[in-house]
């Protein structure tokens, strides 16, 4: 990968590793951090990723470095013991948008990255698993879960609004 | 409860786009009608995330300047400087060695030119150069060479400095050591302890004018033994006593010719 090469990913991929990484971390300034780390390693190791396999070497760091944090911070246990269908109703949304970020801020760990590469990046399962360590069946069985989760999230919060 | 399980499973695989166009089509007419399905169905669409416009502030810090035309450049300015300096560098030596490997004759058969003919003729004794003509052939001459090379003249070294013969000043005789029986100094065969360098001019106009036919044949033959005489200068290292003399009397001869060359010997500071 050349230096403009680089440069280009950064252009086109930096806003998508920052949104996968503010989601998933929730705190604006970590997940600038990742995204600095992340191509911090790819302009490292530039001579050997090619431009085509960057992206998915983006996420897989950025991913890594998400799940690094989120150990650290202790947040992983606690996003684990997150069960489904286990919510308050307590917050106030104004409109489904809202409650779809909030349900998937409450959604396991494993479940919320996976749905964020699906519906965000557009990954397929192959892909998803790749960067997340999963097999394909186990990436459409977390997206499938994560799904009913929100569903049920969003009908339960329907009738609350 | 399975069959609920089913059929979110179903919507799920028909949000995903897992299914084929006939089990979509089958699975969307069965999903109209029913109110819960398509409430189900509805909330299923829910689901699917939008992509937040989010955007990362700091791209600029990321950006890393190209510096492969920088690099080139750089590279290329190197290059010509290392080639200009090299060049700078290997002149003398090569300038040198074009010297080195200039024949014998090049050397002495030039001098004529190279000395100023007032200073030539301060030099060069006219009557010390009998040519006495024997027809005898060319090629004997070169055996001429063999007892020079044989010398015991010591290293390598050069004859330069053709345009420097400051011949007011005071000369430095230069003797030889063992050139054999060919080529011998008159009065002066010193050993000297100190190496130098030295160079072999000889004024050949003077004593063997190009006009002359009976020196015809004979001009070339002087060069060559002068050459000959050249060659232990630059291939040995020529040892030097400074003397009064201005000169030294060089006898060579061959089976063709014989001949007495008066030749002034400079060695180079």
């Amino acid at each position: 990968m050349t230096t403009k090469e680089y440069n280009k990913c950064v252009e086109l991929l930096s806003d998508g590793i920052f949104r996968f990484a503010l989601k998933n971390l929730r705190d604006e300034f970590e997940a600038e951090n990742v995204v600095q780390n992340t191509f911090e390693k790819l302009w490292v190791r530039k001579d050997k990723v090619e431009m085509v396999t960057a992206k998915a070497f983006l996420f897989k760091i950025a991913y890594n470095n998400c799940i690094d944090i989120i150990r650290k911070a202790k947040r992983s246990a606690t996003m684990d013991e997150v069960v489904e269908n286990n919510y308050s109703h307590s917050e106030q949304y104004s409109d489904t948008l809202e409650i779809v970020n909030a349900a998937v801020n409450r959604l396991p760990e494993n479940q919320k990255t996976v749905i964020l590469l699906r519906d965000y990046e557009g990954y397929d399962y192959k892909s998803i698993g790749e960067i997340t360590g999963m097999t394909e069946a186990q990436v459409k069985i977390n997206i499938f879960r994560a799904r009913q989760f929100l569903k049920s999230y969003l009908k339960d919060m329907q009738l609350v609004i | 409860m399975k069959k609920q399980k089913d059929m979110d499973w179903e919507l799920f695989e028909l949000l995903e786009g897992e299914l084929t166009a006939e089990q979509e089509a089958e699975l969307l007419s069965k999903i109209e009608g029913q109110s819960d399905l398509e409430s189900e169905w509805a909330f299923m669409q829910m689901t699917q995330l939008e992509t937040p416009e989010v955007t990362y502030k700091h791209k600029d810090k990321l950006l890393k300047k190209d510096t492969t035309l920088l690099t080139f450049t750089a590279i290329q300015w190197k290059r010509v400087v290392a080639i200009a300096a090299m060049l700078v560098l290997c002149y003398p030596i090569w300038n040198y060695l074009i010297k080195t490997q200039d024949s014998g004759e090049g050397i002495v058969g030039s001098a004529s030119e190279i000395i100023p003919k007032n200073e030539v003729e301060a030099t060069i004794t006219p009557e010390s150069l009998p040519v006495e003509v024997k027809k005898e052939t060319v090629a004997v001459v070169k055996q001429n060479s063999a007892p020079i090379k044989k010398t015991n003249q010591p290293k390598p070294t050069k004859v330069i400095d053709q345009t420097n013969p400051d011949l007011k000043t005071p000369f430095e005789v230069v003797s030889i050591n063992s050139t054999g029986t060919h080529v011998s100094i008159a009065n002066n065969i010193v050993d000297v302890q100190q190496p130098r360098k030295a160079m072999v001019r000889y004024n050949m106009d003077k004593d063997l004018p190009r006009n002359e036919s009976r020196y015809k044949g004979v001009r070339s033959t002087v060069n060559t033994g002068l050459a000959l005489l050249a060659t232990p200068f630059r291939e040995s290292k020529i040892q030097v006593q400074p003397t009064d003399k201005k000169t030294i009397q060089i006898v060579y001869s061959s089976m063709q010719y014989n001949a007495t060359a008066m030749v002034s010997l400079k060695p180079l500071k």
